[in-house]
């Protein structure tokens, strides 16, 4: 029986109740293997990663001790203050477009239509298409002389832009690239979650005469708000992580600086200049921002995340 | 009724078109892939992007096969097989495991030991890569020769079955929808935990389960950094390695390249499709007994 | 900066192994120690004072890393390499390790970090003080002392690169320079002279306005006269900074002298090709589909030697001339690739033997069958090299005139602060004349290299 079959014989009832007997032992089984995981995998790399950031250490020779140094001289340091403006602005803009591309998506992709799955395979190639080719593809419509883009734009007056190029057009444009690309991964998890959705509901409310809007709006979005929670912190973490887009296609130093990113600066200090101390203190800051907004994020939860 | 019908018909129509016109722009990189592994090194930048090869040169799959001395592209690929299946079953145990923990029972520390699991999605891997190395450098291996992790592929599959953030999240939310009463009258029956999540928990979340496949399958598939640091020889190596090669410090060698990346897609593409069943609406699972 | 690409069908493992083989078998002299006796100075570090003239090594069983970057055609040469030196030293394994360009000092900044380094690696020159003055190398002139190695077999550049005051750590494996491609096409199309070693920039700049034409009318260049990538001082601005009178580094390296005019000059004359004459493209254009001249669309390049296979493989009928002279004279860019060896490696004296097989010219023969970069042997520069492809004789005589890249510590974070002004106020877009943006910059590197 389907998972909405269930609900119709056991509709969910809400209510926390108090641990059972035993269960403390059964949530270890259960947990064990994740626990030795954070132990021995996670705990140790990560207060390791910390202490890194107390020192300056050049992965060469020893670490030496310098204290919070390093986060001082980070929020001096322009080009650390440059990657997290980028950083933020395109997690700012790529998430929420992001979110609402995938969500009408995956809505227009769970139609019973012919040839759906095929459609569906279609949105899902970018994700598993090489980052290279994705990247060059791009390129190539952001080409500043003969691009696809350009040549839109050239039709409705706009004057050609140098896009990738552009110091101020090179984040947009790497931002398009990966809400395009990052489409296929979301539409996803949406899909699984509109499996989840009784279609009795959408009987019900039919019946009681809501139209297709209405329907979306009281149904499907609040039993929908799982799932969108689920992507949305995804993509704020991943967001903030972002750097392979950038590399593939507008690597800092080709040629523009403007789209280094938080991700890009730790890299380039800590395998590049030596900086692996500095590169771990700016990861700190990081850190602390993401889980900052995470635990906001999590807090609402409450307000507008429907669990059964 | 009629003109319902038509309306009907042409929203669905128009649909289609939309989705097609989409799915032909989502198509375009992989076209270009496909377009560009035939064709030769000068057609490449000579001509429009998607204009097709002159000749399909076929040549470039052979030589991107052999390209290194002494491995050919399909070890490669075997061993990228090995790691994400690995992984795979690793995350899909481990993380459900976790997930059906944190859903239905309670217990002490949950909420922190939650929040510390989310934690560790945030940390970039440029940081604990070092940290992590030395850590598997110092990890004594009872199952290898030299005592050691290092050189050996398991630094690259073991962690997956010590469970995961993001398949214990996904799996987690999906639990979190499954009414209670399901498990309260499996136990009045005398199930045990392991039975219910066996039984009851892990058929209903078919969606998510075929999910984290995807991407699990998908994530270990790309890396690419993870196994250049972990391993030393040739034959170890994965597609995604093989293929850095091709890229060049200045030009790269697209064909031979886009000829390795379409090898490459094949699996992923394969699971997606097989997987395309748990997203179809409606679908019976035959999962539920007694 | 290292080369990468490579042309037509990479051969097998076993004819290129074949290959060595026979070349090590009737080249000239094969072992790779060089000249003279071995006097019987003080015993060697780990080896019982055995002078290692002929046969080389004659320690117990050894097991080495050779780690390398490179393309597939690279990695199969070096390979090949490292099995004839097997072949010959049959108590001594190599393993060789590769990774591409990108992952490759991650991987061993992270194996050294984790106390698992290779024991001889490949090495780029510009980095070498970066390592070198964090003690993780060998110092070989015991080794060479020991053994009587002679430098002067290798080109002296390259030598140098490795050189310090301390001692010597490491030796060149090959070379690279900088030289003006033209393509022959174009040239006879336009009826323009083929460059030659008379050119200087007026002459280059005259010729390239010739060459630079808008074929279809449309308001846009199809064909620049010119192309170079400014992204990276080796390519063309750092030939034309010393052509001009500057340079780089002040002679004791701790600070920029970038800032004068001379050095201006020279960065200037290229921000005029692209802006003023317009005989070269906006770099954003070529920035992400690569290289014009690669693709027919660019009648002369500054470039690499690197590029000769890839420009063979694409089809281009080229030719090779000298760089264009400048007011102060003619000058190009040489950037070593060494072999050095690790301070912690457990089998120094194999490594040793290794690194100087490297350089031998029985190896370098079969390294300069990629045509990717030049011999650092003087025997095989002089000999089969100057022959091996057309216009090699130029790239074999600019060495005459070649400076070293620069090579100091900092490097990376330097070039990132200099280029990230360079490319985004000089080359992509005149927003700032050269002397303008060095004179903003100049006193953030000076900071820098004072930092060091």
């Amino acid at each position: 029986m389907a998972l909405a079959d269930l609900r119709r014989i056991a509709p969910p009832r809400a209510g926390r109740r108090g641990p059972r007997a035993g269960e403390g032992r059964w949530a270890l089984l259960f947990l064990a293997p994740t626990l030795v995981g954070l132990a021995l995998l996670s705990a140790g790399p990560i207060v390791a990663a910390f202490g890194i950031s107390l020192t300056s250490w050049d992965l060469l020779t020893a670490p030496e001790f310098v204290g919070l140094d390093n986060f001082f001289a980070l929020f001096r340091d322009p080009r650390f203050l440059i990657a997290l403006r980028n950083t933020a602005f395109y997690t700012f803009i790529s998430v929420p477009l992001g979110m609402f591309l995938s969500l009408g998506l995956a809505i227009a992709l769970n139609q019973a239509l012919r040839g759906i799955a095929l459609i569906r395979t279609a949105y899902f190639l970018p994700v598993v298409t090489s980052a290279t080719a994705v990247g060059l593809v791009w390129a190539w419509i952001y080409s500043p002389v003969d691009g696809i883009l350009n040549q839109f734009i050239g039709v409705f007056g706009f004057p050609a832009q140098k896009w990738v190029s552009d110091p101020f057009w090179a984040m947009p444009a790497i931002i398009v690239m990966s809400v395009w690309q990052g489409l296929g991964t979301s539409v996803i998890v949406f899909l699984a979650g509109l499996q989840g959705i009784p279609q009795e509901y959408y009987d019900a409310a039919s019946v009681d005469g809501a139209g297709r809007w209405s329907r979306f709006r009281r149904v499907t979005l609040p039993l929908l708000t799982p799932s969108i929670f689920f992507n949305g912190i995804l993509a704020l973490i991943g967001a903030f992580q972002v750097f392979d887009q950038v590399y593939v296609l507008a690597r800092p130093g080709k040629p523009t600086q403007a789209t280094i990113t938080l991700i890009y600066f730790i890299y380039e200090n800590g395998f590049k200049n030596f900086k692996m101390g500095y590169a771990a203190a700016a990861s700190w800051i990081l850190f602390l921002i993401v889980a900052a907004l995470s635990v906001v994020y999590f807090r609402s939860q409450r307000r507008w995340v429907h669990y059964q | 009724m009629a003109r319902a019908r038509v309306m009907r018909r042409s929203r669905r129509t128009l649909l289609y078109v939309l989705l097609i016109a989409g799915a032909l722009l989502m198509m375009a990189p992989f076209f270009w892939m496909l377009v560009t592994s035939l064709k030769t090194r000068a057609e490449v930048f000579g001509a429009p992007p998607l204009s097709l090869p002159t000749g399909p040169h076929w040549e470039n799959y052979v030589r991107m096969w052999n390209a290194l001395p002494g491995v050919t592209f399909g070890t490669f690929f075997l061993n990228s097989l090995k790691l994400a299946l690995l992984n795979t079953g690793g995350q899909l145990l481990t993380c459900s495991m976790a997930a059906y923990a944190f859903a239905t029972m309670q217990f002490r520390f949950k909420g922190p030991l939650f929040g510390l699991l989310l934690a560790t999605l945030i940390i970039p891997y440029q940081v604990v890569l070092v940290p992590n190395f030395v850590l598997w450098r110092s990890l004594p291996n009872p199952l290898s020769a030299s005592g050691s992790f290092y050189g050996t592929q398991e630094p690259l599959w073991l962690g997956a079955w010590l469970g995961g953030a993001f398949g214990t999240f996904l799996l987690r939310q999906f639990f979190l929808a499954i009414p209670n009463e399901l498990a309260d009258a499996a136990r009045v029956d005398g199930a045990n935990p392991w039975q219910i999540f066996w039984r009851i928990y892990l058929p209903l979340a078919r969606p998510a389960l075929a999910t984290l496949a995807i991407f699990t399958f998908m994530w270990s598939w790309n890396d690419l950094l993870s196994p250049l640091i972990y391993l030393r020889t040739l034959d170890q190596y994965t597609t995604t390695v093989g293929l850095a090669f091709f890229q060049g410090q200045f030009v790269g060698k697209w064909p031979e390249m886009m000829a390795g990346a379409m090898v490459s897609l094949a699996p992923m593409i394969i699971l997606f499709v097989a997987a395309q069943q748990y997203f179809v609406r409606g679908i019976a699972l035959s999962g539920l007994k007694g | 900066m290292f080369a990468t690409t490579i042309t037509g069908r990479p051969r097998g493992a076993l004819a290129a192994a074949a290959l060595a083989v026979m070349l090590a078998a009737c080249g000239g002299p094969t072992a790779s120690t060089g000249v003279t006796s071995a006097p019987a100075s003080e015993p060697a570090p780990g080896v019982s004072g055995e002078p290692a003239a002929s046969a080389g090594y004659s320690g117990p069983p050894a097991t080495i890393e050779y780690a390398i970057w490179g393309d597939p055609a690279e990695i199969t040469s070096q390979t090949a390499i490292a099995q004839t030196f097997m072949d010959a030293n049959p108590s001594i394994t190599v393993n060789v390790s590769v990774s591409d360009w990108d992952a490759y000092w991650d991987k061993l900044q992270t194996g050294i970090a984790g106390g698992a380094a290779p024991d001889v690696f490949a090495m780029d020159g510009p980095l070498f003080p970066d390592y070198q003055s964090r003690d993780v190398l060998l110092d070989l002139k015991p080794f060479i002392d020991r053994d009587g190695y002679d430098l002067t077999q290798l080109a002296d550049q390259g030598v140098a690169d490795f050189t310090t005051e301390g001692g010597q750590y490491g030796l060149p494996r090959d070379l690279n320079v900088i030289a003006l491609y033209y393509n022959k096409a174009k040239f006879d199309e336009a009826g323009v002279a083929y460059p030659d070693d008379t050119w200087d920039w007026a002459k280059l700049v005259d010729a390239a306005k010739q060459l630079t034409k808008d074929t279809d009318g449309d308001g846009t260049m199809d064909q620049w006269g010119f192309y170079t990538e400014t992204t990276d001082m080796e390519n063309y601005w750092l030939s034309t900074v010393w052509q001009n009178g500057g340079d780089v580094l002040a002679a004791d390296g701790k600070s920029t002298v970038l800032g004068t005019d001379e050095a201006a000059g020279g960065i200037q004359f290229i921000q005029d090709l692209i802006w003023k004459e317009k005989v070269m493209a906006d770099p954003a254009v070529f920035a992400e589909t690569g290289d014009a001249f690669e693709q027919g669309v660019a009648a002369m390049a500054s470039n690499g030697s690197w590029l000769v296979p890839t420009f063979q493989a694409a089809g281009v009928d080229f030719g090779i001339a000298p760089l264009p002279s400048g007011p102060a004279g003619r000058f190009t860019s040489v950037n070593p690739t060494g072999a050095v060896v690790y301070k912690g490696s457990k089998s120094p004296d194999a490594a040793w033997e290794f690194v100087k097989y490297l350089a031998s010219p029985a190896a370098q023969e079969q390294l300069m069958q990629l045509k990717a970069s030049l011999p650092v042997s003087k025997e095989v520069l002089a000999g089969p090299y100057a022959t091996s492809f057309e216009g090699a004789q130029v790239f074999a005589d600019s060495l005459e005139y070649a400076k070293l890249k620069p090579s100091f510590k900092g490097y990376n974070e330097f070039t990132t602060l200099l280029q990230g002004e360079l490319d985004e106020n000089v080359f992509s877009a005149a927003n700032k004349t050269a002397k303008q943006a060095l004179t903003d910059i100049v006193p953030q590197l000076d900071a820098l290299l004072a930092g060091q």
